[in-house]
């Protein structure tokens, strides 16, 4: 998100799903659409099925929404920034940029033509094992349409270059004028129901709700006017991957931790867990006894999302509501409930008679959530925000006139190769990712019969060549080691991986692949690297 | 014959209420027609297409079927008394054709049985098709019913007419809700089967493609293209009003164990697989060729009629564009 | 029995459905037709989004780590250890020795009550969730 707030002034999708029916290109980058949103999956397929719509994908693997692709481009891992310079280069050569929208909607061209210059066909194609002709097809395709849409997801944004990729996304979108116009933009596809939601309510370091900085003197003294406090912190907190190198130094004493399950699903998780173990206290709050819940000294059990009413805000920035479908189960609180508990106790009285009386607050101290009331949610599909006042319809695309932060920012990213590329010791390359029939750490998806069915465990994705060198067959059990440790699981020996690349996934607690996975982050937006070098041999 | 007035159905309903639950179409949200308990009134009189077919009656999305303490088994079974009303004809004639598969070669599936034995059903025959994947005619079916119903209603306007297919139908009959018909009801009946015939445009052209399919035209190749778009969801199988695909497995209870059946989809790698770990369908294509040609191809050998009775609820939940209606005009194309 | 309509707990699509209570418990799925994300259909988490919500291995009751051991607790007990842990950390070592990790699975009325209990009742920026993982 810090990479498109830094380009646009607003880190969030900026189109709609429902616009990708009339657009006439995607250009899919880092997400495995298929099995991670298959409902939007689904749109492309259409699109493109239906409507002759063209699929660009850039993914290393050869994925099902890969197979459906008109261009895919395998490209080196960590190759992100190269490969989308090296679209931009052409399309500067060719002449096929938006001139006018340069000129009149962006600052900072000439520093980016600058960058591009180095980023030759032969040199891109070098670094990112792609065919110059099949860069310049791309290339092409995306330039010239109306409608291009960029879908990105965690393919791109976990890496120590995250940003700079995510950066590079947004010059290319603005340098072809794909910005502020319905079935274009630059989209993230977020991975969980609410991510968006906890980003916009302020679940993090550095801001109140609507991403108003704790550091800003004035945004302080509104919140403690609100809030009834007069001693807010104007100091930024620390992040999760922070919080898990401070809680190691002995500088976080506690940590409080509701409804995530990081001693599965941070990188290097051993020692995440180590981490976590050597706290003071912990306290987790969850519905099933998590991974994270088993290390902790306090456990709360809460209520599921059927169980309670509240809002979530979906990819697309749209805020819904959700009911209350079967009631609590016995001997659960919503979570919201226990907080009010917790923090009324610790001396701050907090009561509120439902979810919607927390609304009607955030309603009042977030100007882009201000119109978006539980009347308005209660008899509609939702808003997409921003939407300042009760009158306003929402926003389903971003920047139409003038970009939030005024002139789009080129901010042109050099590439750098990954933190950890494989060598003589460790020489394959593990990435990882989710199957489409489990969700996350599997606290949830495993308890669901058929997805437990379809998907028991563990397994390495290899490709045959490197399983002959190896003489592994389908099921053969392998040994993976990398510089933080070892596992156990068999081979699925698959075309759709590359050779010296390996797939596998974090759903299984009994056998995670994030206790060898890389914690070097993103040092803009903390986001972890996750993919690592990695041996295998026989077992 | 008789004829119901129609601001008569509702109090009609009630009165059955008192001896039957009563099952009838509402709207949920004004904008999702399920099967849902008669209750206190959000009944309007439409009867449309339900998102899922009324086979959710008989064989629920999840059920207990068996409970085990220390020492005891118990079988659950629901031997109450239902009515069903506003069923489509499609709906009815799937539901007897899945009445073959629940008790084939004398092995009966108690809990369907139960749940079947006691439910009576009001049809409601289509005058015009209530969605526009509507397809029966084609599917070889009609937009009203010959046999197979306890009662069965033509909408005239602002009164249905009522025809009575069994004992229960009569029974039904003789309640005062119902009036005497006139002698022109019976003409009116006709010109009503007629007009709903020809209101029947969708046509894909099952035939054809039931040919195609024991032609052998169909190659891998051709259903592992298809298969290439489908995301695996289930959602066809689910509504389908004759796909009976079930999964089973046991959950702790308070003082034992529970177990439970569940939808199930035969799209599923998981599903087709043998305990040996062999799959005789391993990919994608080849299980949705093995889905359609059960339909298409396999059901009318065994039985002389299609297993798809052209509801199109498959099209409408598809979320790729591959319901029959779809599969079966491309294969149309080969 | 009834019908309600939820938003769907997994991906950042934001899909519609109804779930089917029977008995207090969750026994089903249906789609939402007019939905402008999902308009009818659902992906296979979705249609099985029911069957985890009754779990047996659902947490039924606050559970405290007493030495070795883990036992059952009160709310009351639960609470009360927490915030006296809470307080004496803060009271020792500041109040930025204490974290709070919100989550992305829960609702935004939950997220905003769990970062302003970090920095209106704890007084710490110390607040992030999992978007990054």
């Amino acid at each position: 998100m810090a990479g498109l707030a830094a380009t646009f002034g607003s880190g969030a999708m900026t189109n709609s799903i429902g616009e990708m029916e009339d657009a006439e290109v995607f250009f899919v980058i880092g997400s495995n659409t298929t099995e991670q949103h298959p409902l939007i999956a689904s749109r492309m397929i259409r699109a493109v099925r239906e409507k002759n719509a063209k699929l660009i994908v850039a993914d290393p693997r050869d994925t099902k929404i890969a197979k459906l692709a008109t261009i895919h481009m395998s490209h080196t891992i960590g190759s992100d920034v190269a490969l989308l310079n090296g679209l931009m280069h052409i399309i500067i050569k060719e002449g096929w940029e938006a001139s006018e929208y340069i000129k009149t909607r962006t600052e900072n061209f000439e520093k980016l033509k600058e960058v591009l210059e180095r980023y030759t066909p032969e040199r891109v194609s070098e670094i990112t094992g792609i065919d110059k002709a099949v860069l310049r097809s791309a290339a092409e395709i995306y330039a010239k349409s109306k409608k291009s849409m960029i879908l990105y997801a965690m393919g791109i944004t976990q890496h120590v270059a995250g940003t700079d990729n995510v950066k590079s996304c947004a010059n290319l979108a603005m340098l072809t004028g794909h910005v502020g116009s319905p079935s274009t933009g630059v989209n993230p596809l977020r991975g969980q129901s609410n991510v968006q939601g906890a980003c916009d309510m302020g679940a993090l370091p550095n801001v109140y709700s609507g991403y108003q900085p704790v550091t800003d003197q004035r945004i302080k003294g509104l919140f403690e006017e609100a809030w009834g406090v007069n001693d807010l912190s104007d100091k930024a907190g620390l992040t999760l991957t922070d919080m898990m190198d401070a809680g190691q130094r002995g500088d976080i004493k506690a940590m409080y931790i509701m409804g995530e399950n990081p001693a599965m699903s941070d990188p290097d998780s051993k020692h995440a867990r180590k981490v976590l173990r050597n706290l003071d206290f912990l306290v987790v709050q969850d519905i099933f006894l998590t991974e994270t819940a088993k290390l902790a000294n306090v456990v709360l059990p809460a209520s599921s999302f059927a169980e309670k009413m509240g809002t979530y805000t979906n990819t697309e920035r749209r805020v819904q509501l959700s009911r209350q479908a079967i009631p609590v189960l016995d001997g659960t609180m919503p979570d919201w409930q226990i907080i009010c508990k917790v923090s009324s106790k610790a001396g701050y009285p907090m009561s509120y008679d439902s979810p919607v009386d927390i609304l009607d607050e955030i309603n009042r101290v977030t100007p882009s959530y201000r119109g978006i009331t539980f009347d308005r949610l209660n008899n509609s599909w939702g808003l997409q925000w921003p939407c300042p006042d009760e009158k306003h319809d929402g926003t389903p695309f971003l920047h139409k006139d003038k970009f939030a932060r005024g002139l789009g920012f080129f901010d042109a990213r050099e590439y750098a190769p990954p933190p950890e590329v494989p060598d003589e010791e460790f020489p394959f390359q593990l990435i990882t990712g989710r199957v489409g029939f489990q969700f996350h750490t599997g606290t949830m998806t495993r308890k669901v019969s058929i997805l437990e069915r379809e998907e028991p465990k563990a397994f390495l994705e290899m490709n045959p060549k490197d399983a002959r060198r190896l003489k592994l067959i389908n099921g053969s059990k392998v040994a993976i080691e990398s510089r933080r440790g070892e596992l156990y699981m068999p081979v699925k020996i698959t075309n759709d991986i590359p050779e010296k690349v390996v797939f596998s996934t974090f759903h299984y607690s009994d056998n995670n692949i994030n206790d060898l996975t890389i914690n070097a982050v993103d040092p803009v937006a903390k986001i972890p690297e996750f993919s690592c070098a990695v041996s295998i041999r026989r077992v | 014959m008789k004829r119901i007035r129609k601001d008569n159905v509702y109090p009609f309903l009630k009165e059955m209420e008192e001896t039957r639950d009563v099952y009838c179409p509402q709207w949920l949200n004004d904008k999702d027609l399920l099967f849902l308990p008669l209750g206190d009134g959000k009944f309007d009189g439409y009867i449309g297409k339900t998102t899922v077919s009324a086979k959710s009656l008989l064989f629920p999305q999840t059920e207990e079927i068996i409970s085990f303490g220390k020492e005891i088994v118990k079988k659950n079974t629901d031997s109450r008394n239902t009515l069903a009303f506003g069923i489509r004809p499609c709906e009815m004639k799937a539901i007897e054709f899945t009445d073959r598969f629940m008790t084939r070669e004398g092995i009966t599936d108690p809990h369907y049985q139960s749940k079947r034995e006691g439910m009576i059903s009001v049809v409601v025959a289509c005058n015009e098709p209530p969605s526009d994947t509507c397809f029966c005619l084609d599917a070889g079916g009609k937009p009203y019913l010959d046999d197979g119903f306890d009662m069965q209603l033509f909408d005239a306007g602002d009164y249905y007419i009522a025809v009575s297919g069994s004992k229960e139908g009569d029974e039904m009959l003789s309640s005062g809700k119902f009036e005497q018909s006139d002698e022109e009801d019976g003409k009116r009946v006709e010109d009503i089967k007629k007009r709903s015939l020809e209101s029947q445009v969708r046509k894909p052209g099952m035939k054809k493609a039931i040919e195609t399919l024991k032609n052998g035209k169909a190659t891998n190749e051709f259903w592992e293209n298809l298969a290439s778009r489908c995301i695996n969801c289930g959602g066809c199988v689910y509504v389908c009003p004759t796909c009976t695909c079930f999964n089973v497995y046991d959950l702790q209870s308070s003082d034992g164990y529970s177990r439970y059946r569940s939808w199930d989809a035969c799209l599923h790698a998981g599903f087709t697989m043998e305990t040996s770990g062999h799959n005789p369908r391993p990919t994608q294509g080849s299980r949705l060729a093995r889905r359609h040609e059960h339909k298409l191809k396999f059901d009318v050998i065994n039985y002389g009629e299609s297993g798809c009775m052209g509801c199109g609820r498959c099209s409408d939940a598809c979320p790729v564009g591959l319901g029959a209606i779809e599969i079966i005009e491309e294969l149309n194309n080969l | 029995m009834s019908q309600t309509l939820v938003v769907c707990p997994y991906c950042g699509c934001g899909c519609s459905f109804y779930i089917e209570e029977k008995d207090g418990r969750a026994v089903g799925v249906t789609p939402s037709t007019d939905h402008p994300v999902s308009r009818g259909s659902l992906c296979v988490k979705g249609w099985r989004a029911y069957e985890f919500i009754n779990h047996p291995e659902r947490l039924r009751s606050p559970m405290i780590r007493d030495g070795g051991l883990v036992r059952e607790a009160t709310w009351e007990e639960a609470t009360d250890l927490i915030v006296e842990n809470l307080l004496d950390i803060k009271e020792k070592h500041g109040n930025d020795a204490l974290a709070f990790l919100s989550s992305a699975k829960l609702t935004n009325e939950e997220n905003y009550l769990f970062m302003k209990m970090a920095r209106a009742t704890f007084k710490t920026n110390n607040v992030d969730h999992c978007a990054r993982l």
